[in-house]
């Protein structure tokens, strides 16, 4: 039975153990014998997961000096009395017991004592705070996440010193269950998202999460669709930011990024400089990312359709030097962009998988030489390469990367429907995507509000308006919350009721 | 500027959410009832009519709005909330049956008639690579991607503005172009030319009927007839000031009709208003697919999920038929339809007391 009670027999505790943790051929799980309180006693731990010195000093040290002294009360509580200074937690069963341990407590257990006694002792190896990888802000904080839960939680709590801010601890996964942390501020949270997102938790039955994107694909709406429906962080501040809008987050142990849910399409196209800089500077930016990700999208598919299906667009010397050189190159116009944007997207790829500052030397030196190298070998047209570069360059100016990779999927989609059916394949390819867009959900929110459906929010979807008029939280927060403040919010400013 | 805003108390928020769902619900019935109402002048009765055009559309949309008017009367009366319902008060179960199947054949027919124009304009009149199968099924396979149950409402509510933006562009540019003796002769090419086209068009506005049925996005409010109206007035009035009116009644095919109306704008706003045009039609094939079978199932108020998958497959099989005699059995179905519609409404408006046992 795995769930079967801790004996009060040490011997029979200590075989069970023994069998369970498998010591006979697990080099670092450890276990050493003392007296305390005249009784023979044992602790379990995993070498690496706890700090020697805590152990030695706050645990082992205190038992010894009372190895002769009777025993004061009741066996746990004597014990945990031992030890002030550590956290401890009770084990009933084995099962629990050894779920502590490989948490990186030590497990304590003495004869007589029908439970075993886990003192948080844990010192593992981890990252420190350092600047987040993938979101650099030109203003704001640079810190980010690193792998620990722990960490992860007291960042966030930092920013939101408030008692409203709530964390529940949940263990995920049946066979290797990971700590995992709930997080949502109480007053702001849509209670119907929180039960939803709870009760989907708890209807999670795997063995193992291994990572943040692996709990996203768990929970998200819509498995087949290409969009991203959860939002990924790694910066403390965005995470504070999604809860002070009454969304959630998920902060998994050994995950360097947190999950928001419930999320829309907006949430993914802004930054968090867009709240730091003066809302003309973040008005700005937001477009211009706007027209990157409209660009990436479009701008292939439209060139090939212009070129082959509706060259009346193209000025005359333009189509002339398109069609004369295109005399020489081998490829259809379709087939040369398609072969450009795998490239550029393999150029991409691979600068991403090597080390720093080889990667971006690989895409620049790649780029250029590959490029150059086409058009003089007669592969490509030279305005082709100049349409795949803006291409590329706006899928990387999209915030987010799993967006920028579903723009980067969906521009090989409207460079086929183009290639084929002209623009109007591609305006019909795109009103259904854009309502493809619009009926999806992310935690049962509708994806592309305030958009549509309409609902109420502040002026901040693709102008930024300023702070002192984004006086609500987010459409998806309680609604006895939406109001962030009553009153004026700049009290001096007379002009401004 | 103002800077304090209203406190939402949970129901206050709660009906907020549930206008901007029904704002979006009416959006997708204008928007199918305005594309239904300009495809039927671009094609039957402006070609008839000429430069007649610019004020006999609007005149045949009287049928229309007595209709609507005739279903108002008939909710107020009844009380209900949809025509279905108001006709099982009425005139009994039978009644509502015979409504809603009435209701979903035309909306089915009007549907196949956008499909008819999208699919002739892509291949006969644009000239994209492809036939009249291959096009019906690209269309299919994206009315099948974007049929969710709200999506389609919610898709047309976002992508109002856009494509209201372009068509004002457009308009304004074909303003430039107009020319005052485009509005004559004012009687068209003649009186018997004129009778025909009031013969063709005098059903042209039954779309509007639906729009009673959508709910107000605030109650109390006017259900907002405007959008649609004013969108035929004004493209009707811009077609026939910019064409001459030999051009307009020119004996030509439905995909060159179709084209017409931005023959002489430049090529690349020419280019994205026929874009325009053609996401319109899109839309209204899918939205009529999606009302046609709510209008199937209302009687016995149940929701079948892949009902209106089913129905614009129906309506993209009717593209095996030759196009020519498919599209004149449309025109007449468009024409004669209606006017069964009309007759119930009149009765269900003329009924003093409720059937008994409702």
């Amino acid at each position: 039975m795995m769930n079967d009670g801790i004996s009060a027999r040490l011997a029979r505790s200590l075989e069970v153990m023994e069998q369970r943790l498998n010591r006979d051929i697990n080099d670092d799980m450890h276990c050493r014998f003392f007296r305390v309180y005249r009784r023979e006693a044992a602790v379990y731990f995993v070498d690496g997961m706890v700090s020697a010195d805590f152990l030695q000093h706050y645990l082992l040290t205190p038992c010894l000096a009372h190895a002769g002294d009777a025993l004061p009360g009741e066996e746990a509580a004597s014990l945990e009395a031992l030890s002030p200074l550590l956290d401890t937690a009770r084990a009933d069963t084995y099962q629990d017991a050894i779920r502590k341990m490989m948490n990186g407590h030590a497990v304590v257990m003495m004869d007589g004592m029908p439970c075993a006694v886990c003192f948080d002792v844990r010192a593992y190896v981890r990252r420190g705070v350092s600047q987040p990888l993938t979101e650099s802000v030109v203003s704001g904080p640079h810190q980010g996440f690193n792998e620990s839960i722990r960490d992860n939680i007291t960042l966030i709590r930092r920013i939101l010193p408030t008692p409203q801010l709530i964390s529940e601890m949940r263990v995920i996964g049946e066979g290797c269950p990971v700590s995992l942390c709930l997080m949502y501020l109480r007053d702001a949270v849509d209670p119907a998202s929180l039960d939803r997102l709870k009760s989907r938790l708890d209807s999670l039955h795997v063995d193992h999460v291994l990572s943040i994107g692996a709990l996203e694909q768990l929970l998200e709406d819509s498995p087949w669709a290409l969009l991203p429906q959860c939002c990924l962080t790694e910066r403390p501040d965005r995470a504070a930011s999604f809860l002070r809008e009454g969304q959630m987050v998920l902060v998994l142990d050994g995950a360097p990024q947190i999950l928001c849910m419930p999320v829309s399409i907006l949430h993914l196209i802004h930054t968090p400089d867009d709240t730091s800089l003066r809302w003309q500077y973040g008005t700005f930016l937001r477009l211009i990312r706007l027209l990157g990700a409209a660009v990436t999208l479009l701008l292939p598919g439209l060139f090939v359709a212009a070129v082959i299906f509706h060259p009346e667009l193209l000025p005359v010397t333009l189509l002339t030097a398109i069609l004369e050189s295109q005399a020489a190159v081998p490829l259809s116009i379709p087939m040369e962009m398609l072969l450009m944007l795998l490239m550029f997207n393999l150029i991409g790829e691979a600068a991403t998988r090597v080390p720093g500052v080889v990667g971006s030397s690989l895409g620049t030196v790649s780029g250029l030489i590959l490029g150059q190298a086409a058009v003089e070998a007669k592969l490509v047209h030279p305005l082709l390469i100049i349409v795949v570069a803006v291409a590329s360059l706006g899928s990387y100016a999209v915030p987010d990367y799993s967006l920028g990779l579903a723009c980067r999927i969906a521009q090989l989609l409207f460079l086929a429907v183009a290639s084929v059916f002209g623009l109007y394949g591609m305006v019909l390819c795109l009103g259904a995507t854009a309502i493809r867009l619009c009926g999806m959900r992310s935690l049962g929110s509708p994806f592309a509000a305030p958009l549509s459906p309409d609902r109420t929010h502040n002026p901040d979807v693709f102008l930024r308006a300023p702070l002192w008029r984004q006086r609500l939280r987010a459409w998806l927060a309680n609604p006895r919350r939406m109001e962030r403040i009553t009153g004026p919010m700049r009290g001096f400013d007379r002009r401004r009721k | 500027m103002r800077t304090t805003t209203l406190v939402h108390s949970p129901e206050e928020s709660l009906r907020l959410r549930l206008m901007g769902d029904r704002r979006a619900r009416m959006h997708q019935v204008q928007l199918w009832c305005a594309v239904s109402l300009l495809r039927t002048a671009i094609t039957v009765v402006l070609p008839m009519c000429g430069s007649a055009g610019w004020w006999l559309a609007p005149v045949c949309l009287l049928p229309g709005l007595v209709m609507y008017g005739l279903a108002c009367l008939t909710l107020r009366r009844t009380g209900a909330a949809t025509l279905t319902e108001a006709a099982r008060i009425a005139l009994g179960r039978t009644g509502a049956v015979i409504q809603s199947v009435l209701l979903a054949l035309l909306l089915l027919t009007d549907g196949a008639a956008s499909m008819t124009a999208l699919v002739t304009g892509f291949t006969e009149g644009i000239g994209t690579e492809g036939t009249q199968i291959t096009m019906a099924l690209l269309t299919l396979l994206a009315m099948l991607f974007c049929l969710h149950r709200d999506g389609l409402a919610w898709g047309i509510h976002l992508m109002r503005w856009p494509m209201l933006a372009l068509a004002a562009g457009a308009g304004a540019v074909m303003l430039t172009m107009a020319r005052a003796d485009g509005l004559h002769p004012v009687l068209g090419p003649g009186d018997d030319a004129l009778t025909a086209a009031i013969r063709a068009g005098i059903a042209m506005g039954w779309p509007l009927t639906l729009l009673a049925t959508v709910e107000p996005a605030r109650p109390g409010r006017l259900r907002p007839l405007l959008p649609p109206v004013g969108i035929l007035c004004a493209a009707a009035a811009l077609v026939c000031l910019v064409n001459p009116c030999e051009v307009l009644t020119r004996p030509a095919a439905l995909a060159e009709r179709l084209l017409l109306p931005a023959l002489y704008l430049p090529p690349a706003l020419r280019t994205l208003t026929h874009s325009l045009g053609m996401l319109a039609l899109f839309l209204a094939v899918a939205t009529a697919a999606q009302l046609g079978a709510g209008h199937v199932l209302s009687p016995w108020g149940r929701e079948v999920v892949w009902l209106p998958g089913a129905l614009a497959a129906a309506i993209a099989a009717t593209q095996c038929l030759p196009i020519s005699g498919l599209w004149q059995g449309l025109s007449a179905l468009l024409t004669w339809l209606p006017a069964v519609l009309a007759l119930m409404l009149i009765l269900m408006a003329c009924r003093r007391k409720p059937c008994s046992g409702e």
